[in-house]
């Protein structure tokens, strides 16, 4: 059930009028560089290259926007906005900019390279967060800070094993076996990112059949035994996906950094020679 | 009790949560980043360009590929200085945009006008080994000109003929032809139907048809064969015989047979004739001279200016390359002082009593003429003196002078430069003003007051002066020169214009001039003797005056592009009507018999074969031909 | 006070400690205060209130209750006299937030909050104080009380903020009655009861009267008659106060206290809407001559203003724009009620709010977690805006897709507020902001240990105490009043996942949770 009016759109409300109006300039621009084809230096090439140049020290700018937020933009979503939809413009900027053709020469083609992986990661980056809030949202019950999730587990960790301390060897056995090195640690899996409940019903089937053979008075600690270890596997999705979010800047920030740098000699030897 | 699943964080904490610091990434992109800078700033300084550059070079720059500096300028980009270096060593800027307009439109105003397009802007580089550097997509020609072929205009030469026919007199010559006649001639004499009977006339050689010439095309046995011709008698006060021709002792390449001269009774006539005989140009040569003195020194007189232009280009085109630093910077000081003297003058053009009317010379003679010494000569002096403050002080027109006007004023001047000459003979200095202004006056260009030619050849000497400072500094970067093989081309093709230039000056003679000038009794003579001189020429095909304008056979009429005729006569099976209907009708030899663009349209139009605009034109008016 | 260091107040504060005596049973029967209990249950009553009562001693000059703070007791002068000081200048006040004075002791600046952040926090909203006390609306006006006076009561039965300030003029010995006792007592003196009710309906029920917006525009003299008329009524917590079918015969006003509105559903209830103090019900069904359509149930201790059906037509009959407008109201609610029970699940998130407490927040946090990408660049804005360490923490309960994380809520009634030895935490009269004074906060904890969500947190100031101990200091959300932009939390997601809501404003409540 996802959130009322009160919050912003999940998705955007132009993003349909916007999208037809790039694809038609870009398509626009594409076909006329077949006819009436320009270098980088003139011309269109030359007023998108500034535009492109511009768009990146503007991107750049993201890391600091909670320092420029109350001059410009306001609210850092309309940073991120700004930063995703601009970088888009940026890559079909620096297509217009190149005038369709894939540059020749190893500084031309690394900028080229870098623009499009930077932009990819990043609109990965914009799936993953759209993808995986709901995910984590939508589909389990606990909510846990990334820090803590070793503390938590720890707290689930006595509890479970209080609750066995006092119960029948066969159960002990059964938790010995089956249960107690996973609660050991957090284990992570990239299976939690297409399927939330991954491998839970599996995990908790074991825990079913094993309450068939204990007393009807254990019954209950079976049960209860199962809602601990379904919160432990809640903690290795949330783990799993929240450092999936985390590890996501390593693909994304570096390269922009680079970017940068090698815009900066682009710019340089552009002006000076 | 059942344990319930918690809703939210199972175990809330006591203290807060400080978040962990976000900057990390962002730092070791911009580390990385500020790395790669230092790293490839290293690399340009110990010279490794590589990685720093666009792309490969075409194949044929790939020699110098390692040194930026061969064509890039700090801070002024691919600068047409470097590409001149090698490709325009003489700085004769043939591949101007300058020369580009000149060379088409054949106006010096608007070459003057044309601005200056970078060399770089079309012949984009850095586009891998095999990138064609010379060739250039004709959507860069569409940025000043038209964009299509169904856009080209009619051909200049049919734009400027009369509507009828279209003839262009000035262009042809002077000749009488007759093609109409001559293929009634053909087929009489060799029963060869119209269509067929171009190519016994116009020699096709698989690749185009061979320039007419009278020896080859005209005189062949069965057609126009001369030499039972005979001149008549001619007196000999007015034409020359060869015994005297040979006394005279005149420069030139003149052959005469003796054998073929009649003399008697004070009278001369020549009894063999040939197509351009010696003996009747050069009579006609003389005599012309004496009706029409002025226009023949004129004429002289431009050939010679022209001769003097080509020769100190020949001079000039001691590339920079060859100088060393001592001789670069001896240059650099001269073109300076040049400028500075260039200035000066422009700068007292300010206070020119009018356009055009720099009359310091005018005076330096007039005190020459008012020291001449008594005699008869003072007469004349004062008289000369009389007649120059006249024209000094004479209102000058606003404005430009009209074409006729100008060649009436040149006339003018022409004239008092040579009573100059004639009343002060041996005054050297005189002589050398009197010259300087009279080289001066012949090459005014209608439309050019004196401030405009200043200013271009101030223009000039500045891009020399340009190119003599970049060549310094390019060799205190360590730069080697240029390679000097691009220059031979245009050093040949100075030295052939140049030949070709004395060649014509040698066909006009220096005469001495008249004892007096001639009275309308002996003008009417002269004439009559010249009629009956050129009587047999005029009789066949020449047009009176034929020694003014010589004729242009079969001249090709297009100027700023080329044409090959093979494609052409493969394409229509050697049915040369197909493109030219009109010759079968064509009794004058003015006439063009050609339909014009709308012909060429009708196989190469948009979307047809070849209508790139290189197909047909240059750019460059020698490009290709290195 | 900031004059006077941490050091000082600490000892202040342990020193008062030290005297807070349980009073003796003894000295307790003598006091005019309980002269109202029955004789032969006296020694009972006052044994069990006694836990609740102390001794209190105050110096000159002390301060007893500041204006504006909230206090859960009421006092009765044994001894000395206090002199109430009020600058009321209007019983109206418009929220403006102010700046502490910061450390460095510069001068408080005056903020005009955005637009669009004061619908988001209830910044600028307008609240009213109720005098107490009686106090002539002239500046600076002084009020001397004796032996055997009794003030403080409303604000404690209340919760309201004080309404003036009470200082000590020379030594006084005060006996401190908290609301607990308070409350017993009123229950069983009959006497002590009508001391009250009769205080309350001479000094305070007009004003609360004539703030209620039906009432604004009737003339003083009927007021004056509904004053006396009207009945105080007092309920404990789950007491059902009205019964869903039973015939509507009063119109009630919320004096004190939270209270449940709910229609029955099946075999539970389902709540409609709660009210807080300020707010009436009956209204709807006197015009239409309705039995009670909902049952309205006491959610804690709640005090009621109970006018009566004949009473209430006169006024209508008085007053008849009123009526329009009560007509217009009425088919409102009767539209929310029947969407309510058409879809009896969307009201769920009523029935959370009230068993969480939430409806007693004025500005609470809730993260949007199927758009938060769990950044902590909320948290981080957060510790920005305060020297390093934040104020809340993201965690907390989770409904459906909400989280409400443990930062302030802001209460209408701050629990919080009520022990404050050194009045460090305080809420500015009219303001929304529950503010720590780090300077004057000595670390007692009481607050932190009131509070039902723990969302007070004591934090070390790195300072050192002369008995080796660490200096701790109370810590909690602030909206960020040093912000002209608002709540950092907010404007820093860049998700846009962070809200802040007032739980007053049901409807707002309602797009959002619903």
């Amino acid at each position: 059930m996802s959130s009322g009016i009160a919050l912003a759109p999940k998705v955007p409300r132009n993003l349909k009028a916007t999208a037809i109006v790039s694809v038609a300039l870009v398509a626009a621009c594409a076909v006329s560089s077949l006819f009436f084809p320009w270098h980088a230096n003139r011309g269109p090439g030359l007023v998108f290259g500034f535009l492109a140049a511009f768009l990146f020290a503007f991107e750049m700018l993201y890391p600091w926007r909670r320092r420029l937020a109350s001059r410009f933009l306001n609210t850092a979503r309309n940073w991120l906005q700004a930063h995703v939809y601009l970088g888009v413009i940026t890559l079909v900027s620096v297509f217009i900019h190149a005038g369709f053709r894939w540059p020749t020469g190893a500084l031309g083609w690394s900028l080229m390279m870098l623009s499009v992986w930077t932009t990819l990661t990043g609109l990965l980056g914009v799936w993953l967060q759209k993808w995986i809030p709901s995910a984590l949202a939508d589909g389990l019950t606990v909510e846990v800070l990334y820090e803590r999730i070793p503390a938590i587990l720890d707290k689930l960790r006595t509890e479970a094993e209080t609750l066995v301390e006092n119960s029948s060897d066969r159960l002990k056995r059964f938790y010995d076996r089956e249960a107690r090195q996973s609660m050991g640690s957090v284990s992570g899996s990239w299976g939690y990112l297409f399927n939330v409940a991954a491998g839970r019903e599996r995990a908790l089937e074991k825990f079913r059949r094993m309450s068939q053979f204990v007393d009807p008075s254990e019954q209950d600690r079976v049960e209860d035994l199962m809602t601990i270890y379904t919160e432990k596997l809640e903690l290795d999705a949330q783990y799993s996906l929240q450092s999936i979010l985390r590890r996501w800047q390593v693909l994304h920030v570096p390269a922009a950094g680079l970017l940068i740098g090698l815009l900066v000699v682009h710019i340089a030897v552009w002006i000076v020679y | 009790m059942p344990r319930l699943p918690h809703w939210g964080t199972p175990d809330r904490t006591k203290h807060y949560v400080i978040p962990r610091r976000t900057g990390f990434y962002v730092t070791v992109g911009l580390f990385v980043g500020g790395l790669l800078v230092a790293l490839l700033l290293l690399f340009h300084k110990i010279g490794v360009n590589e990685p720093l550059s666009a792309g490969p070079v075409t194949s044929a720059h790939a020699p110098i590929e390692a040194q930026c500096q061969q064509c890039h300028s700090l801070g002024g980009g691919v600068s047409n200085l470097r590409c001149q270096r090698c490709h325009d060593p003489s700085g004769a800027s043939t591949l101007s945009t300058g020369a580009h307009a000149l060379y088409v439109s054949g106006n010096v105003e608007r070459a003057l006008e044309a601005g200056e397009l970078a060399c770089a802007a079309c012949h984009v580089e850095h586009r891998g080994r095999d990138h064609p550097l010379g060739t250039i997509d004709e959507a860069y020609c569409g940025g000043c000109h038209f964009r299509s072929f169904d856009a080209h205009p009619e051909f200049q030469v049919l734009r400027t003929s009369g509507p009828e026919g279209r003839r262009a007199p000035e262009v042809t010559g002077l000749a009488r032809f007759s093609h109409a006649g001559h293929f009634d001639a053909v087929k009489k004499k060799r029963n060869i139907e119209r269509e067929a009977s171009c190519f016994e006339c116009h020699e096709y050689d698989g690749s185009d048809f061979a320039p007419l010439s009278f020896e080859r095309t005209c005189g062949t046995e069965s057609c126009h064969v001369l030499g039972n011709d005979a001149t008549e008698p001619l007196p000999l006060d007015a034409v020359m015989s060869p015994s005297a021709i040979r006394a005279l002792a005149v420069a030139g390449d003149w052959s005469f047979r003796d054998e073929e001269f009649t003399i008697e009774l004070g009278a001369i006539s020549k009894t063999r004739l040939r197509h351009e005989d010696d003996w009747i140009s050069f009579n006609a040569a003389r005599i012309h001279s004496r009706l029409d003195p002025a226009h023949y020194v004129r004429s002289r007189e431009e050939l010679v200016a022209e001769l003097r232009q080509l020769r100190r280009q020949q001079s000039l085109a001691t590339p920079l390359a060859g100088l060393d630093e001592g001789r670069l910077r001896a240059r650099q000081i001269a073109l300076e002082a040049e400028l500075k003297a260039i200035d000066a003058r422009l700068a007292a053009q300010e206070t020119a009593i009018a356009p055009g009317s720099d009359l310091s010379l005018v005076n330096v003679i007039n005190e020459a003429l008012a020291a001449v010494a008594e005699g008869d000569t003072r007469a004349e002096a004062q008289d000369i003196r009389a007649h120059l403050n006249q024209r000094a002080s004479a209102n000058v027109p606003e404005g430009a002078l009209s074409g006729e006007e100008l060649e009436a004023r040149r006339d003018e001047i022409h004239g008092l430069l040579d009573s100059l000459t004639e009343a002060a003979p041996d005054d050297a200095a005189l002589g050398n003003d009197v010259d300087a202004l009279r080289t001066r006056v012949s090459s005014l260009v209608p439309g050019f007051s004196s401030r405009g030619l200043l200013e271009s050849s101030r223009a000039q000497r500045l891009s020399e002066l340009e190119r003599v400072r970049d060549e310094i500094s390019l060799r205190a970067e360590g730069v080697p020169p240029a390679a000097n093989t691009l220059l031979l081309g245009q050093q040949r093709s100075l030295k052939r214009r140049a030949e070709g230039t004395l060649a014509r000056l040698t066909k006009l003679p220096e005469w001495p001039t008249p004892a007096a000038p001639l009275d309308d009794d002996a003008r009417q003579e002269l004439q009559g003797v010249l009629d009956a001189l050129t009587a047999t020429c005029s009789n066949a095909c020449h047009v009176p005056l034929l020694a003014k304008v010589s004729v242009e056979a079969a001249a090709r009429k297009l100027r700023r592009s080329t044409f090959v005729h093979s494609p052409h006569v493969l394409q229509t099976d050697g049915d040369c009507l197909r493109c030219h209907p009109s010759i079968v009708e064509s009794k004058m030899a003015e006439e063009l018999n050609f339909e014009g663009i709308a012909s060429c349209m009708e196989c190469h139009g948009a979307g047809g074969i070849g209508d790139a605009c290189q197909s047909c034109h240059f750019y460059h008016p020698s490009s290709g031909k290195w | 006070m900031s004059a006077i260091d941490r050091a000082e107040l600490a000892r202040r504060h342990e020193q008062r400690l030290k005297l807070l005596v349980p009073a003796a049973v003894e000295e307790l029967k003598g006091l005019s205060l309980f002269s109202g209990l029955p004789e032969k249950a006296r020694d009972k009553i006052l044994e069990k209130i006694r836990q609740y009562v102390h001794w209190v001693e105050f110096g000159p000059g002390d301060i007893v209750l500041r204006q504006g703070d909230y206090s859960d007791s009421a006092f009765f002068i044994v001894s000395g006299t206090v002199e109430v000081q009020a600058n009321l200048k209007s019983q109206e006040r418009f929220a403006v937030p102010r700046l502490r004075s910061t450390a460095t002791g510069a001068a408080p600046r005056e903020l005009r909050p955005r637009s669009s952040i004061a619908g988001m926090v209830g910044k600028g909203q307008k609240t009213f104080i109720l005098a107490d006390v009686a106090i002539e609306d002239t500046p600076d006006s002084r009020v001397l009380m004796q032996e055997g006076e009794v003030f403080g009561e409303v604000a404690a039965l209340s919760r309201y903020a004080v309404g003036a300030t009470v200082k000590s003029v020379g030594t006084t010995r005060l006996l401190q009655l908290r609301l607990p006792g308070l409350r017993m007592l009123m229950k069983t003196s009959k006497e002590f009861q009508k001391f009250v009710d009769d205080r309350y309906r001479r000094r305070t029920l007009s004003s609360h009267l004539r703030n209620v917006d039906l009432f604004s525009k009737v003339d003083a003299r009927f007021l004056k008659e509904m004053q006396e008329r009207a009945e105080l009524l007092s309920f404990e917590p789950g007491q059902i106060i009205v019964d869903e079918g039973t015939e509507a015969d009063a119109f009630y006003l919320v004096r004190g206290g939270y209270v449940r509105v709910s229609v029955r559903a099946g075999v539970t209830d389902l709540v409609v809407t709660y009210l807080r103090k300020g707010e009436y019900v009956g209204e709807t069904a006197l015009l239409m001559n309705l039995d009670w359509p909902f049952t309205l149930q006491a959610m804690e201790y709640v005090e009621l203003v109970k006018i009566s059906k004949e009473d209430f037509r006169r006024l209508l009959a008085v007053a008849p724009d009123v009526e329009d407008k009560l007509w217009n109201d009425g088919v409102a609610q009767l539209k929310a009620r029947g969407s309510v029970m058409r879809d009896p699940i969307s009201s769920e998130y009523l029935q959370m709010a009230a068993e969480t407490g939430l409806i007693h927040g004025e500005s609470v946090l809730l993260i949007d977690l199927a758009t938060c990408t769990r950044c902590d660049d909320c948290v981080r804005a957060c510790a920005e805006t305060h020297g390093g360490t934040p104020r809340f923490v993201r965690e907390g309960y989770k409904y459906r897709n909400w989280l409400i994380p443990s930062a302030c809520y802001q209460c209408t009634d701050p629990v919080c507020m009520t022990n404050c030895p050194t009045g460090a935490i305080t809420r500015e009269v009219g303001t929304l902001e529950v503010t720590i004074n780090e300077e004057t906060c000595i670390g007692c904890s009481n607050c932190a240990k009131s509070c039902p969500w723990d969302n007070i947190v004591m934090i070390e100031t790195g300072e050192v105490r002369t008995d080796g101990k660490a200096v701790e200091v109370a810590s909690k959300c602030d909206l960020c009043i040093s912000r002209p932009e608002g709540p950092a939390c907010v404007q820093m997601c860049p998700q846009g996942a962070t809200i802040r809501i007032n739980f007053k404003d049901i409807d707002r409540v309602s797009t959002t949770l619903r």
